[in-house]
């Protein structure tokens, strides 16, 4: 392995100095400037507006007494900062703290990527905070929050309501009374509760609620009981029979509906007080109790806080501990009740009386009294990730509560299973090794026997192999590497367990993926994706290229118009039709309804309604490419042929079947193939349109069913296997159909 | 008299279409017009009382929208110079000559498209971690230039097919060199081709998020669509904010369609069979 | 002083051997037409001379000096090419003006050469126009022009004029031919048709299958062919070519096919022949038979009665396709005749200009 770095390190490095472009790049460089005696420390953290802020005014502070120590602050996305975080660390790098909640801890500690804290800090620190701020795994400390909370409650208008809801009782009939049809069309207006209830976090408190926890002490899952199953039913009445909340309604909808007064309560975290105030006169409250069991939802309690990158070593490392020791001090936590009221971890600065005096923060602490702590177990992610799409196959009304909980439990377990299975390097896996290193002697071998004959060549066409050699060169370098790293690691136990250890076991992943059902049901899935889309982009191409390929007025402006949906970057588009896609303000519902009088359609909860929505959105960026090459090959054919056609006394349709059609066939072929090929594997209109897949990771495809095996479940063997297997195929295609049409005279 | 129905008819069933392919367009521009907690509205119109360019200020004064936007241009700028002077090269060797390895070149280019691209970040990263390109635009530069490459080859190559060897035959017998001839002879009968290479390096580049977000860590080396990213958090979303940065995200690119879009029907000849 | 040389060359792609064996001597000042069928390596020979093909084996010298390795442009010769290969992107005075610029010639002596040549060629008034906007014929003077101005030491002509109608193809014939005696440079023009060769060479290089059959001027190549090939090839129409034997009947030499009878004249023929009977290929140019009707040569012995399958009435002559037996023979005929398909008519063969060629080998017999 080294060696091949080596190699291309010493080939990349000749081939910018032999381009010359060292200098040109040069120019625009700005490398992290690091002096001497000046140390950066990186924190990476997904805090939102406000905090952010704080944080930066803290970390100002920081700096001004601390000469020759700058920080710097990165923001990511959750979910980002997660997979961001273990490639860099993969990779040796990385900042040197990370800020997250606590649950990431879990598969961190297990990678072996951030340093345990027991070494590094005295007992006595530890103890200066609550006991779940200090968060333990598998015996050992690993990260210190600066603040605990995270945790949901009912936050109410008090415009609209006077006293919360005590019960669920109460609640409904609250709800029911609050939910109304303002301007008498027929669609709701106000609503009486809005959350974000599709996501399993925000869904886990009934459960508790109802009984039973939804994990138990040992981190397993306990999903298939009767609380999941009430808890299941009881939101499904809610939206169904009581009809006090939206049938759709993600984060940003609820949020948004309650800031603008259209919704009297919302079940959201601590973390949106910021967001709310000087907006809304709000007051907060627990959870209401279910009044059939007459018990408390129980919302989950996590902490924010830092951990320390495995890989800070020496001076660094003492400074990051010092940091890290201010960032999590009562100064700093109390800075922070102020600015954004969070509840504090340090025990100081909870018996500080500012934090005494703060209404908020006192009934906050009694909301959290009920509360559970976030396991930090990172078996937590297949929980979710099994949870989530039962939940959503019951709000979708594909299945009953009771098999839903059970099927729940079966799902979290397999997954848990799958995703700590470490398959050992047996005799295969010595073959591979053995296999491997015969085929790199070979390699070594014929380059070495051919040797003569190429250079033979090379100064025979010495201009052809330099004009080439550069971008050849580029294209391996990035393609190359990361192609053979993913065929050794398909080949390998690599995941989450064996995250700095992995070694070769051989073909054990194509196997599991070959005989896996689910494979092919998604493989179906993507080929029915790629044959709707591919056939769309064609035929809608073909059709307005035709019809614009006239003498019309305005051509120019017409087809430039057509165009646009080519030129918009593919995310915003992406994100825009999701928008477009809401069951209750989305545009097309709207239209919909307005135009043509149907009833809202459910396009982003139900599988098949989803899976046409991303179709829909992918032709819609997809028709202008075939058009464009279609209106070329048009202009190609000659005037005359349609005339002589007219002779023969062809009609309008016989002459486009018989002269249009094969004449543009040349030129379309190559397209279509590039096309199918895009088509199958663009993942982001899919993951952005459907939000990785849901309802119930239905609408994947391949390509985004991979991402989620290796990014969210850390299966990076079971995803380097798919994704050669999906080179296979596509390979497979590409020359069976360009054997069928002659193509492969265009190499 | 028929003629003109007709034509009426087309014109008329066009616009509808383009009324529909172009309905989200204007509704994002329509949603960064609005305040951030007004973007679910069941009005289908685009343009309220409420509506104002606040966003918009808020957006170039208040944010580092500008640097991002330069860092962008830096970026995409560098990248389609090389995008252009790479793929125009290789797509003339591969176009003009015949040598050993010429098949398995075209081929395993072709190839790169069927891999997901997804799968190719974790070991992009390593690679660029070796070389310490972390935090640099090389890094950037070299992915993305290399990414969009193979089709730019392709495209580039089937252009050169379409023009006469004896062009460039002539010119070196009129006393160029084979570099000369190339530069002097084929490039300016190549401009549409060109153009269209340059187009795609750029669009590459300018809208790309996946690989920007894992080697760019510095908020000051940001490049758009990181920056745009950054209004979007994943419980609170600054919409009118998001909007507004993605209408002027999507502007220079738009621009160069519509600038360009003469050239994308001559210069799109990936297609175009030799003889 | 300035012609070219080819020695022994070879050249092939991959498998397949494009020239065997070339030798060729261009004098200086010469007009050598190379003519053979399409893929007989002709055009290959040119890009040769031109440098645009390498060479496996063999030398290739211009003006005398070995220039197996240069560059086309070093070896100071111009090219015109069948499609025409003008620069589209500049205009035609730019297009003449290309060379001088590359040799960093000063500008007014760029638009001396240039108007020189393009007065020469009647050009001057198109000169600010784009190659996309003139027609076929002023496309064709424009890359005329284009050698014209480089003043080269040999002009190379790739099928020039095969795009172009045929009135427009014997105008620009005829500008050439010229062209030629002013210049009096070298030049060697590559086509297929055998009436260009026949018109303009001072001598032919007939090529086929990579090799050459024969050099010669027009006159050489049309009175003795040295194969049956060449015979064919050249002359229009084409030469009847009739297998069959000699007997020795007597004093007479008479070559019998068929129904055919032609009592030989030489008496040489007698003394050749080892047998008394061999194998043979009777070649007669149609122009060599003549009708019984007009003829003033009368030789009963040797007319033949054929039935006319067709005529072609060119005007001053006809050919009559004709056959005899299973034996097909045309003649060129003046063109008074009323004779219709289908109608007899009495062939005189003129035994004074018969060809021979040997039936295994092909080559020409001389008795």
């Amino acid at each position: 392995m080294k060696n091949i770095i080596k190699i291309l390190q010493y080939i990349f490095r000749s081939l910018i100095v032999t381009k010359n472009i060292v200098f040109l790049i040069s120019i625009f460089i700005f490398f992290g400037c690091q002096s001497s005696n000046e140390i950066t420390i990186n924190i990476w953290h997904q805090m939102l507006y406000e905090n952010r802020k704080a944080l930066r005014e803290v970390c100002d502070k920081y700096e001004e007494s601390h000469t020759g120590i700058n920080i710097n602050l990165i923001y990511r996305e959750t979910e980002e900062l997660r997979s961001n975080f273990q490639s860099a660390a993969l990779g040796g790098s990385g900042p040197e703290l990370i800020y997250g909640p606590s649950d990431q801890v879990g598969p961190f500690a297990i990678m072996g990527i951030i340093k345990p804290l027991d070494d590094l800090f005295s007992l006595s620190y530890f103890d200066q905070f609550l006991s779940n701020a200090v968060v333990k795994f598998d015996k050992k400390r690993w990260m210190v929050g600066d603040g605990v909370g995270n945790h949901l409650m009912l936050i109410y208008n008090k415009n609209m309501v006077s006293s919360p809801p005590k019960d669920t009782d109460e609640l409904i009939q609250l709800g029911k009374s609050l939910t109304k049809d303002l301007d008498d069309d027929g669609v709701i207006d106000q609503f009486g509760l809005v959350w974000n209830f599709t996501e399993p976090f925000f869904y886990v408190p009934w459960i508790g609620g109802f009984g039973d926890w939804f994990i138990d002490e040992s981190g397993k899952p306990h999903l298939d009981t009767e609380s999941n199953e009430n808890a299941f039913a009881f939101i499904k009445s809610l939206r169904d029979k009581h009809k006090i909340i939206p049938k759709e309604c993600d984060y940003e909808t609820a949020n948004a509906l309650f800031k603008t007064e259209r919704a009297a309560m919302i079940i959201n975290g601590d973390w949106s007080w910021g967001d709310y105030m000087g907006k809304v006169d709000f007051g907060i409250a627990k959870l209401p109790r279910i009044s059939v069991t007459g018990e408390l939802p129980t919302p989950i309690v996590s902490t924010k806080g830092y951990s320390i990158n495995a890989h800070t070593k020496g001076e660094k490392l003492h400074h990051t501990v010092d940091l890290m020791k201010y960032l999590t001090s009562p100064e700093v936590q109390l800075h922070y009740v102020r600015r954004l009221n969070t509840q504090p971890s340090s025990l100081a600065a909870l018996d500080h009386p500012e934090v005494q005096s703060n209404v908020l923060l006192k009934q906050n602490a009694d909301i959290i009294k009920n509360g559970k702590p976030m396991p930090v177990v990172p078996e937590l992610r297949a929980i979710w990730d099994a949870l989530r799409g039962e939940y959503q196959s019951v709000l979708a009304g594909t299945k009953e509560p009771h098999s839903a909980a059970i099927e729940s439990q079966r799902k979290a377990e397999e997954q848990i299973k799958t995703m700590n299975l470490v398959v050992q390097p047996g005799s295969q896996g010595k073959f591979i090794k053995g296999l491997l290193g015969l085929i790199i002697v070979g390699i070594i071998l014929v380059l070495w026997k051919t040797k003569e004959k190429f250079l033979f060549a090379f100064r025979e066409n010495k201009f052809a192999y330099l004009m080439i050699l550069p971008a050849f060169a580029g294209i391996m370098i990035v393609v190359l590497f990361p192609f053979v790293y993913n065929l050794i690691i398909s080949l390998s136990n690599f995941s989450l367990r064996t995250f700095k250890n992995w070694d070769l076991i051989g073909f054990y992943h194509f196997g599991t993926v070959l005989s896996d059902i689910r494979f092919y049901s998604v493989l179906g899935k993507t080929i029915i994706w790629t044959l709707i889309n591919v056939s769309f982009h064609v035929s809608l191409g073909v059709f307005l290229a035709v019809l614009i390929n006239r003498t019309l007025p305005a051509k120019k402006t017409l087809r430039t118009l057509l165009i646009i949906p080519w030129a918009l970057p593919q995310y915003i588009a992406a994100l825009t039709w999701r928008g477009m896609f809401n069951q209750e303000y989305g545009s097309i519902n709207l239209i919909l309804n307005k135009f043509f009088n149907m009833s809202p359609v459910q396009w982003l909860s139900q599988p098949i309604e989803a899976f046409s929505a991303c179709i829909i959105t992918n032709i819609w960026l997809g028709f202008p490419f075939m058009m464009v090459v279609a209106l070329g090959g048009l202009q190609s054919i000659p005037k005359e042929m349609y005339e002589a056609s007219q002779v023969d006394g062809a009609s309008r349709w016989q002459q486009f079947c018989k002269i249009t059609i094969p004449m543009i066939k040349p030129v379309m072929l190559p397209a279509i193939i590039l096309g199918t090929v895009w088509t199958f594997n663009n993942i982001n209109v899919v993951w952005l349109v459907s939000n990785g897949g849901e309802p119930s990771d239905l609408t994947h495809i391949l390509v985004s069913y991979v991402y989620k095996a290796a990014f969210n479940l850390y299966r990076y063997g079971y995803a380097a296997a798919l994704s050669m297997i999906i080179f296979i195929i596509l390979s497979a295609f590409m020359v069976s159909f360009m054997r069928k049409t002659k193509l492969e005279a265009i190499v | 008299m028929r003629k003109k129905i007709e034509t009426l008819g087309i014109l008329c069933l066009l616009i509808l279409f383009i009324m529909a392919i172009l309905y989200p367009a204007l509704n994002i521009i329509s949603v960064s017009l609005r305040s951030d907690d007004a973007f679910q509205t069941r009005s289908l119109t685009l343009w309220t009382d409420e509506s104002s360019f606040k966003s918009y200020f808020t957006l170039f004064l208040e944010t580092k929208f500008l640097t991002w936007m330069k860092n962008s241009f830096i970026v995409s700028f560098v990248v389609t110079l090389t995008g252009v002077v790479l793929a125009s090269t290789s797509g003339y060797a591969l176009s003009r000559f015949n040598f050993i390895g010429k098949k398995a070149v075209l081929f395993s280019i072709l190839m790169t498209q069927m891999f997901p691209a997804t799968m190719l970040l974790l070991p992009f990263f390593i690679l660029l971690a070796k070389f310490e390109l972390i935090n640099s635009y090389i890094g950037l530069i070299i992915i993305y230039s290399s990414t969009a490459l193979p089709f730019c080859v392709w495209q580039m190559k089937g252009y050169y097919d379409t023009v006469p060897p004896e062009l460039e035959e002539s010119a070196r017998m009129d006393g160029c060199t084979r570099f000369s001839a190339f530069t002097k002879i084929i490039l300016p009968v190549s401009v549409p081709a060109l153009v269209i290479t340059a187009l795609f390096s750029f669009m590459a580049s300018w809208s790309e998020y996946v690989v920007a977000s894992i080697v760019l860590q510095d908020p000051e080396l940001y490049t758009l669509p990181l920056g745009l990213k950054s209004f979007q958090a994943s419980l609170a979303t600054q919409w009118g904010l998001y909007a507004a940065g993605a209408v002027v995200v999507s502007i220079p690119v738009t621009i160069l369609f519509i600038f360009l879009s003469r050239f994308l029907v001559s210069g799109l000849t990936i297609g175009s069979v030799k003889g | 002083m300035s012609g070219v040389t080819l020695k022994s060359i070879y050249k092939s792609f991959g498998a397949q051997t494009i020239l065997k064996n070339i030798s060729l001597e261009v004098n200086s000042g010469e007009f050598m037409v190379v003519v053979g069928p399409s893929g007989c390596g002709k055009s290959t020979l040119l890009r040769i001379i031109a440098g645009l093909e390498s060479i496996e084996n063999g030398d290739v010298y211009i003006d005398g000096h070995k220039k197996n390795k240069d560059d086309p442009s070093k070896r100071e010769v111009a090219m015109v090419f069948q499609n025409y290969a003008l620069y589209p992107t500049m205009t035609v005075y730019e297009n003449l003006a290309f060379s001088q610029r590359i040799r960093k010639r000063s500008k007014s002596e760029i638009q001396e050469r240039v108007m020189e040549s393009a007065k020469k060629l009647r050009i001057d008034d198109l000169l600010d126009r784009k190659p996309k906007e003139l027609s076929g014929g002023q496309r064709q003077r424009v890359a005329l022009g284009r050698a014209l101005v480089r003043k080269p030491k040999v002009f190379l002509f790739d099928e020039p004029l095969s795009n172009l109608d045929a009135k427009l193809r014997q105008e620009m014939r005829f500008e050439i031919k010229k062209l030629h005696s002013q210049l009096n440079t070298t030049m060697i023009y590559v086509t297929h048709d055998q009436t260009e060769a026949m018109t303009m060479a001072d001598r032919i290089c007939l090529m086929n299958d990579g090799v050459i059959e024969q050099v010669g001027t027009p006159q050489e190549m049309y009175n003795n062919p040295v194969n049956t090939y060449v015979s064919r090839f050249i002359g229009m129409p084409p030469i009847n070519l009739i297998e069959g034997e000699i007997n020795i009947e007597g004093d007479q030499a008479i070559f019998v096919s068929d129904e055919l009878k032609i009592f030989l004249k030489n008496e040489r023929i007698r003394e050749k022949l080892s047998r008394n009977s061999q194998k043979i290929i009777l070649g007669v140019r149609p122009q060599d038979l003549h009708d019984n009707y007009f003829s003033e040569i009368k030789d009963i012995k040797n007319t033949i009665t054929a039935t006319v399958d067709f005529v072609e009435n060119l005007g001053s002559t006809a050919i009559v396709h004709t056959h005899k037996g299973n034996t097909q023979i045309s003649g060129s005929i003046k063109s008074e005749t009323s004779i219709k398909p289908g109608d007899s008519i009495d062939l005189i063969i003129d035994v004074n200009s018969l060809h021979f060629f040997n039936q295994a080998t092909n080559e020409r017999v001389n008795f």
